[in-house]
């Protein structure tokens, strides 16, 4: 290799390692917080907690420069020298030394937030390539020995956003799987020319390879104790007999590889100490979570209405009032009856505690807190809070919005649209002689084709569209921002994905349409004239034939 | 007189040594060996003997000049070469760490582009004293 290419190829590898770098430094960050706090807490080992801090910074000092990172590892240098002044000089006092800490250590992150990164622009971070708007998810390597049933089940999987890339035998896989990093999932079927449990070591040699696991979903004719085993021993997230439905491999490949994952819990922290509302929710975040701080108690009601907060965490004693007075401020609003309120206090009196029962604060933290409870206390409770919240939203069966949940939702879209002057569109889809489905396949069956519907309208529409359940065999989609070839399009295309999608009844495969009506805001002011223009469309739908997308005649 | 320079290096950080990794594996003239602490390094010299260490001094537990002792206490590796690679570059501070022995310091942070190149001009140096 000749030393130009030679440094390219540095060059390139470096650059990935310096967006891995930049990365992690938040983490970094939450170290120093971390032991400062420790520090001013006054709890454990103090020499050792004085060394670790010294040591973080000193290694940022040391390694950002290498990074692409110089000025903030310069900018680290300053707080290393600070902190070695301040242990050689016991004169200095707290309150003074903590302010000082407090602003050179803000000057620092605020640098890193501003330095760019000296990355070469095609590096993409693996999470992102995976999704996209759209719903196109990362690559499906499936490996099944007959051709024909291997390119069905990669067109069927087509239909869910899905890309594939189809293989008759194991080597072929592993030969096309060398270098690439754009596996999102593998279907495997055991039985393959290899031998008839060939699927299990090709599972432990694709983990071994790739250093990180994969999910992969086994496909097989047989449900035997051999076959299942060696799934089981292969590391195999599920496992499915053929004949193969394919709205349940859809199901489950959206599960194994988590691409609708929880949304992270919102918490709000309500505390006048900046600095150690600022380290909750730092721990907090790197836990997963998105957090909000809020020093000033008086703006917690604006708060609330625009975060909408799984968890508040509130200090009990605050300048201007208390946490349990802000608690019954908050508990007066029906909407913020059943958010989760956590107390942190000092305060360990009986009495105060159960002041703090008596007006609906779930919990009672001491302060100092030990990280993992506090992630352990807000995410149970987070958890819950939303569990709740959704039985009392979402259908049971498809898991979309119930009608009520829809209807409100509705409303508050058209205002918003209303509003910012935009356009919506509201289409409702009803299925096709779906009586008839029940009939011939058992409602089992028919309950298995409105889960499929529903994970395909869930996977192709984006993030910004509302899908809703509206009644028996009845869906709706809310389209913000979009109009009449934009909404019709998309439907369109719902439509005729839906059509080729081989439902399973018994021991054979058949097809199911729907029929849709689209109408739009404006010219529809309300939504009642919205629902009606939108109903009209579908009837017209129905009337024409079937299988068809009609849009609202006054469009 | 063996083709390649052993290299032997140790530092706590995982980043640091993926660069090191990345700056000096495809060097023709160089072999190369990683390690996260001294109770590491010391394990691997046992059956590895490395003809330069490139030690970096802060670390947790034992750091860089102690485990440059424990290195050299090893049989066979009494007269074994170092490089400290620190983010403390005062003179004073290079002095003290040539006074155990060093070669040379090379400075935290350290452009990976040119490592390569500043560990062979360290090497060579070496023999001329």
């Amino acid at each position: 290799m000749s030393n130009e290419a030679k440094a390219a190829a540095m060059r390139h590898k470096l650059a990935a390692r310096r967006e891995a770098y930049r990365e992690q430094m938040p983490a970094r960050f939450a170290a120093i917080r971390r032991a400062w706090v420790t520090l001013g807490q006054g709890v454990g080992d103090l020499t050792e907690t004085r060394y670790e801090l010294l040591r973080q910074v000193h290694n940022i000092s040391g390694s950002a420069g290498t990074f692409g990172l110089r000025p903030v590892g310069e900018m680290a240098r300053g707080l290393e020298h600070f902190l070695i002044e301040l242990n050689l000089d016991p004169g200095r006092t707290a309150g003074d030394a903590m302010h000082e800490f407090e602003r050179r250590f803000s000057e620092l992150t605020a640098l890193f937030d501003r330095t760019p990164s000296e990355l070469l622009p095609n590096i993409v971070s693996r999470m992102d390539a995976a999704t996209t708007e759209a719903g196109i998810a990362g690559r499906v390597y499936i490996v099944e020995d007959d051709l024909a049933q291997g390119q069905e089940i990669a067109d069927q999987l087509r239909a869910f956003g899905w890309e594939t890339a189809v293989f008759t035998d194991a080597s072929s896989m592993e030969r096309a799987l060398q270098g690439k990093c754009d596996a999102a999932a593998f279907i495997i079927d055991m039985a393959l020319p290899e031998g008839q449990l060939a699927g299990g070591p090709l599972m432990r040699r694709i983990a071994e390879n790739l250093g990180r696991h994969i999910p992969q979903i086994v496909i097989s004719a047989h449900w035997d104790w051999s076959s299942r085993f060696e799934a089981v021993r292969g590391g195999a997230l599920a496992y499915m007999v053929k004949p193969v439905d394919f709205g349940i491999l859809a199901e489950r490949l959206d599960a194994v590889t988590r691409r609708q994952t929880e949304a992270p819990f919102k918490v709000l922290i309500v505390d006048d100490t900046r600095i150690l509302a600022d380290y909750f929710a730092q721990v907090l975040t790197d836990a997963g979570m998105l957090a909000k701080v809020l020093s000033d108690p008086t703006r917690i009601l604006d708060m609330l209405v625009e975060f909408e907060a799984d968890v508040i965490l509130m200090d009990l004693f605050m300048p201007g009032c208390t946490g349990i007075e802000a608690a019954r401020v908050i508990r007066q609003d029906p909407k913020f009856t059943t958010v989760p309120i956590v107390f942190l206090s000092t305060e360990t009196s009986r009495e105060a505690q159960l002041e703090a029962i008596a007006i609906g604060a779930d919990d009672f933290m001491h302060k100092p807190i030990a990280e993992t409870d506090l992630i352990l206390a807000v995410t149970a409770r987070a958890r819950r809070f939303r569990v709740l919240s959704s039985l009392v939203r979402q259908d049971s069966l498809t898991g979309l919005l119930n009608h009520i949940s829809l209807k409100l939702r509705l409303e508050s879209e058209i205002e918003r649209c209303r509003r910012s002057k935009t356009s919506l569109a509201f289409a409702m889809l009803d299925l096709d002689h779906f009586k008839q489905v029940n009939d011939t396949y058992g409602h089992p069956v028919g309950d298995q084709v409105i889960r499929t519907i529903s994970q395909l309208l869930r996977s192709r529409l984006r993030k910004s569209d509302v899908v809703g359940r509206y009644g028996g065999e009845e869906f709706a989609v809310l389209m913000p921002d979009t109009d009449v070839g934009g909404a019709t399009a998309i439907v369109e295309s719902l439509r005729a994905q839906f059509a080729s999608i081989g439902l399973v009844g018994g021991k054979t495969h058949f097809h199911c349409t729907f029929s849709a009506g689209i109408a739009f805001v404006p010219p529809a002011t309300s939504m009642d004239a919205l629902i009606e223009a939108a109903d009209g469309a579908l009837y017209e739908a129905k009337r024409a034939g079937r299988n068809r997308v009609c849009v609202a005649a006054e469009t | 007189m063996s083709e390649k320079l052993r290299l032997l290096y140790v530092d706590d950080e995982a980043d640091i040594r993926e660069v090191v990794e990345i700056a000096l594996e495809d060097e023709p003239d160089l072999e190369l060996r990683l390690c996260a602490s001294c109770a590491a390094a010391v394990e691997l010299a046992k059956t590895w003997r490395p003809d330069l260490l490139l030690l970096d001094v802060m670390m947790p537990g034992l750091d860089g000049p102690a485990t440059f002792a424990q290195l050299r206490a090893l049989p066979g590796m009494a007269s074994v070469a170092a490089v400290f690679v620190t983010a403390k570059v005062q003179p004073s501070e290079i002095d003290q760490l040539k006074a155990l022995g060093a070669i040379g310091v090379i400075a935290k942070p350290f452009d990976p582009m040119c490592l390569a190149e500043h560990i062979r001009a360290l090497w060579k140096e070496r023999h001329v004293e």
